[in-house]
């Protein structure tokens, strides 16, 4: 009777319950009640406001936001932490991403201590032997050329421009300035060795200036003596 | 029929985007949906409480704690239905702590222009009575009873603003209804 009151009962349904009203006057009754107090309740006024909705609503709501240094929502490092947590929350997930975990550690680990020997290794730390060995290991049936990377820091683009006249090497224009390489004349991007004089002093350059000055720029190799391989030997030992 | 489901879809689409909006930072987002609700709001605080001034205070705590919960709404129940299960907590905690220290007095029902003296008298009457029958009832009941008939909400809706199931909401408006009539006879014939 309620559905039919509130008119949710399909057309059908309230013909039949129409059709046994008619006929049912205990049920008649029921039904003229029921729908008198509905109505009545629906049309209870509403309770008499002392005070209008007041116009500055919105204004006291930022006020009552401000008193009480409400932010208007977390940050997103803890919104996201927060959701990244929650999944946590289901073990099989948790412990998926423990294996993970502990997969990629070990899997670092493997391959830190099978690989990190493989990485670049300062000259100035080997001898002139373990240079020659290296170079056998690296190329054996190959004639290497040496070449040369100075940094040269301090130089000025002038000084640096006589110092490969001098050394009659050529500068590889696209490096940066402080890293120029010197290359024997001729020799340009064909070797594999560098030599980084990085940690060179200006008295030292200008001490290797003098030995290729002197010994000439023949082609540079280590198994050759004169030139820069004698230099390279030298400097080896020097450092 | 199709019509008013669109509009109905097209709304909650408004109310997502400005919560959206307003999640991203933009605070006028925030702003239109407090101008969007803040009446209903208040009249819903209003039915249930019977204060005005309550029922401002209420349904402006309301929005305070929406502002500060927007981030945890989910968009599982429409944001009026999120917002209304505020507003109706709020109201439950308030009756409750007033219920522990006084009773609630009747406030006097907007008088109808236009009418007969007696009629008025008469009508005043009958409603007082049966605003006293309203708040015998349970608690639960008497909100679905106001969500329902006052509010026009779905079962469903209701549901999820109350808690529970939509077959739970459906038996809390019937038993609402009955015994409304059950008082509503017992107070008609003391009177």
């Amino acid at each position: 009777m309620l559905e039919m009151i509130e008119g949710e009962l399909s057309s059908s349904l309230q013909q039949r319950l129409k059709g046994h009203l008619r006929s049912c006057p205990g049920c008649q009754m029921e039904h003229h009640a029921l729908q008198e107090l509905y109505h009545e309740v629906k049309g209870l006024p509403m309770p008499q406001v002392t005070e209008p909705l007041e116009t500055d609503f919105l204004d006291i709501i930022r006020q009552k936001i401000r008193a009480e240094g409400i932010e208007p929502y977390p940050y997103f490092w803890t919104r996201g932490g927060r959701r990244i947590l929650s999944l946590f929350r289901r073990p099989l997930l948790s412990y998926s991403f423990l294996v993970v975990i502990v997969g990629m550690v070990i899997g670092g680990l493997l391959f830190w201590f099978l690989y990190s020997r493989e990485g670049r290794v300062d000259l100035a730390d080997l001898s002139a032997e373990e240079v020659y060995q290296a170079w056998d290991l690296i190329a054996p049936s190959r004639e290497v050329d040496v070449e040369l990377i100075a940094l040269l820091e301090d130089l000025s683009p002038e000084e640096i421009t006589s110092f490969s006249e001098e050394l009659e090497v050529e500068i590889e224009p696209d490096l940066i300035p402080s890293e120029v390489p010197i290359l024997p004349s001729g020799y340009l991007n064909s070797g594999y060795f560098y030599y980084d004089l990085y940690d060179l002093s200006p008295e030292e350059i200008e001490q290797i200036i003098q030995q290729l000055f002197i010994q000439g720029t023949s082609p540079p190799s280590p198994k050759k003596k004169g030139g820069g391989a004698h230099l390279f030997e030298n400097q080896l030992t020097s450092l | 029929m199709v019509s008013i489901e669109m509009k109905k879809e097209n709304v909650v689409d408004d109310d997502l985007q400005l919560v959206e909006r307003f999640r991203r930072g933009d605070q006028r987002a925030f702003d239109e949906l407090v101008i969007k609700y803040q009446s209903p709001i208040y009249y819903l605080a209003l039915r249930i409480i019977g204060h005005s001034e309550e029922a401002a205070d209420i349904s402006q705590n309301t929005f305070v704690r929406a502002y500060q919960k927007l981030h945890s709404f989910r968009g599982m129940a429409s944001f009026k239905t999120w917002l209304y299960r505020i507003a109706i907590n709020l109201s439950k905690n308030y009756l409750r702590e007033k219920m522990k220290k006084e009773r609630l007095p009747f406030l006097p029902e907007a008088v109808g222009v236009g009418e007969n003296k007696v009629e008025q008298m008469i009508a005043k009457e009958r409603g007082q009575m049966l605003r006293e029958a309203l708040s015998q009832l349970p608690e639960k009941q008497r909100l679905t009873l106001i969500l329902r008939i006052y509010e026009e909400l779905p079962y469903k809706e209701i549901a999820r603003i109350m808690g529970g199931t939509t077959g739970l909401a459906k038996v809390n408006f019937y038993h609402a209804i009955n015994n409304l009539r059950k008082k509503w006879k017992r107070l008609n014939s003391t009177h």
